[in-house]
């Protein structure tokens, strides 16, 4: 018998029926109910009213312990007082001006300061816009065409880093794409050998966290040996720490593998949901960066350098990624045995602070779509294909409640599915 | 752009290849091939492309790869000719019992390629025809479902999807009506007319009429997964790849 409620969303779904008449999806990307895989779709809160702390309350006024995180950007809790008191003030002060605010020198001051391989930093507004611009820079400062791409890489949603098979993509534009294996130098040799060595970089995430599959972490001597890879080619190594960045080292996640970058993207804990995201690169590229043609018009807004400044400084003072390690290591070791409980071979892949869940029971993943939905229902927010976040609001309590609920789900699905 | 080789597999597994559910589903296609005085087993060899054959009896058709045991051929000498000839240009070249060949070809095939013509360039008027309409919806995912696996395996666009599809049996079908199986093993797919008993993913249409409604793109895809009348489940990256190439079906089916 379960012990939690089974949520209901007719306002949130009624709010949805309003959102699809005049917004394609309804909720498109990752937050939607397609690619957030919302299976089935009735178990899933679709749209908010507010958030606080780790959780977020949908339209019916359910609570949800969230442990996605807006996918990443909420790093140290929705609302974090600090980050918010920062924001504000300089709004007051003035955001999007025709000078920029001295916020952001500021800004970039701490991240070269903050990020171990940095000597400048960039700013923009998405993920995708720092890699595309780490890719143009390559391509402009090595004048050669093709970029590495490790399996199952995921840089952002512009042309170049999607597939030939997506809707709208021309095989020109990918055509310059080179797919390798992750932790295999010898078919990176000779991938390069192919491209009779047009090869401009490398990007990639600092581990394999790819969705579907169990997350493989990286070791610092694989990054050695592709460091050196890099160098001997005259390739440049951009790191896409977009999904990582902040969460396991505040240096960076070369930094935490041991290798230093050359350029280095980060967006989604750069400002705990303020929007901007930003390059950082080492001296030698500062006069390719500065010569290429990239700008928007929100990306000097001084609101979120500010959310910045005090976001970084306040996951200094916490010290974030040990706390996201421990949190990890203490909330996954409690499903697993929750699981185990029930009879489920739940399995933890990835680094602690970005844990991704597959029961592997089962290899179609059914198994493990149907724990989750059960999860959702009674309020603990997981996916079934993505890795997971950890942010610094999250208690002790906290993790009780999810080991709870987690187990209630499992009861519910193992009482549908007996052991024979 | 289609490709010359992938539009002959297309023709042959997409279109041709629900020739055996028509001649189930459609009483003329019965009654023709009650008139058989002996089995006919049909080969069709395209140059530099597919080869199967059609074992028609009196009691429907079956297909299987490759020429073995046929006792009739036709052979085209490009896969441009053979999707020529599907699109109402010449016949190929009769290469085994020429006369028998050519008979059934216009006596029986022909006939029978007129009846799935009939159900898969509908008019309004037909569709208006509830049986007609049920018909017509199956044969369209017969057709796609052959499509899917044709494309996978020769479309250098589709070939991408099929590359990122890992291993497993993809279930897709219209719920309490009819399910067909795709096969997926290192890369390579294959439809078969089963329903699949562990698939890895599963891809299930409410009823008929949301089905064909997606076939004729007249409803919204997203908008009926978010109305819960499309299942997803399981390996939803395999579905990914799948609707990758059935984007591209409908280029070469258009």
């Amino acid at each position: 018998m379960s012990r939690f409620p089974v949520y209901s969303h007719e306002k949130s779904r009624a709010w949805f029926d309003r959102a699809l008449k005049v917004i394609p999806s309804g909720v498109y990307g990752h937050l939607g109910p397609s690619e957030g895989l919302f299976l089935p779709i009735e178990n899933w809160p679709l749209i908010s009213s507010r958030a606080e702390g780790t959780y977020f309350w949908d339209m019916d006024g359910n609570r949800y312990l969230d442990f996605m995180c807006a996918y990443g950007p909420n790093v140290l809790g929705y609302n974090d007082p600090d980050v918010d008191a920062a924001a504000l003030e300089q709004l007051r002060r003035g955001n999007c001006t025709t000078a920029p605010s001295y916020k952001m020198v500021e800004c970039a001051e701490l991240l070269v300061d903050t990020v171990a391989s940095a000597d400048w930093a960039f700013f923009m507004k998405n993920g995708t816009d720092a890699t595309t611009f780490s890719v143009m820079l390559a391509r402009a400062h090595t004048r050669k065409k093709k970029i590495f791409f490790l399996r199952g890489y995921y840089h952002g949603n512009d042309q170049w880093a999607m597939k030939a098979d997506y809707p709208g993509i021309l095989p020109e534009e990918v055509a310059n794409n080179v797919i390798v294996p992750w932790f295999d130098l010898e078919a990176m040799e000779r991938a390069y050998d192919e491209a009779k060595g047009d090869v401009a970089a490398l990007i990639a995430q600092p581990y394999d966290h790819g969705n579907f599959y169990d997350n493989r972490c990286a070791s610092k001597e694989y990054w050695a040996q592709v460091r050196k890879f890099c160098d001997e080619k005259g390739m440049l190594l951009i790191i896409d720490d977009v999904r990582t960045g902040f969460r396991l080292d505040l240096a960076g996640s070369d930094h935490y593998y041991g290798f230093k970058a050359d350029l280095i993207c980060f967006c989604k804990a750069l400002a705990n949901g303020y929007n901007m995201s930003a390059v950082c690169g080492r001296e030698a590229y500062r006069a390719t960066a500065s010569s290429l043609s990239f700008t928007g018009s929100y990306w000097m807004s001084a609101e979120p350098f500010a959310a910045c400044i005090a976001c970084i400084e306040k996951m200094k003072k916490l010290d974030t990624p040990r706390l996201f390690r421990e949190k990890g290591t203490r909330l996954t070791d409690g499903l697993v045995a929750a699981a185990k409980e029930y009879g489920f071979d739940l399995r933890v892949s990835g680094e602690p602070a970005l844990f991704y869940l597959r029961i592997a029971d089962d290899d179609s993943l059914m198994l493990h779509q149907e724990w989750v939905a059960e999860c959702v229902a009674r309020g603990l927010f997981l996916t079934s294909h993505h890795n997971h976040f950890l942010n610094a609001a999250v208690t002790d309590e906290d993790i009780r409640l999810a080991v709870d609920i987690a187990a209630d789900a499992f009861s519910v699905v193992r009482e549908r599915h007996p052991k024979d | 752009m289609k490709e010359p080789v992938a539009m002959a597999y297309v023709n042959l597994y997409g279109v041709l290849g629900c020739i055996p559910q028509l001649c189930r589903l459609d009483e003329d296609c019965r009654h023709i091939l009650s008139g058989l005085k002996k089995p006919v087993a049909l080969c069709f060899e395209v140059k530099g492309g597919p080869c199967r054959t059609f074992r028609f009896t009196r009691e429907g058709c079956e297909i299987t790869e490759g020429d073995e045991g046929c006792n009739a051929k036709m052979r085209f000498f490009s896969p441009e000719k053979f999707n020529a000839f599907i699109d109402g240009g010449a016949p190929g070249m009769p290469v085994k019992h020429p006369v028998r060949t050519i008979v059934f070809l216009l006596k029986v095939f022909a006939k029978l390629a007129e009846r799935l013509t009939y159900y898969l360039r509908p008019t309004p008027e037909q569709l208006s025809d509830r049986a007609f309409f049920e018909k017509n919806t199956l044969l369209t995912l017969y057709t796609a479902a052959g499509a899917i696996s044709a494309l996978a395996n020769t479309d250098s666009i589709s070939r991408i999807s099929a590359g990122n599809t890992p291993d497993g049996e993809i279930s897709v079908g219209i719920r309490d009506t009819v399910s067909v199986t795709i096969l997926v093993k290192d890369h390579v797919f294959a439809t078969v007319d089963r329903v699949s008993a562990a698939p890895r993913a599963v891809m299930e249409f409410a009823d008929i009429d949301l089905a064909n409604g997606l076939f004729r793109g007249e409803v919204s895809t997203i908008n009926e997964l978010c109305k819960g009348r499309i299942r997803l489940a399981g390996m939803i990256s395999m579905i990914d790849n799948v609707n990758r190439i059935l984007d591209r079906v409908s280029v070469y089916l258009a």
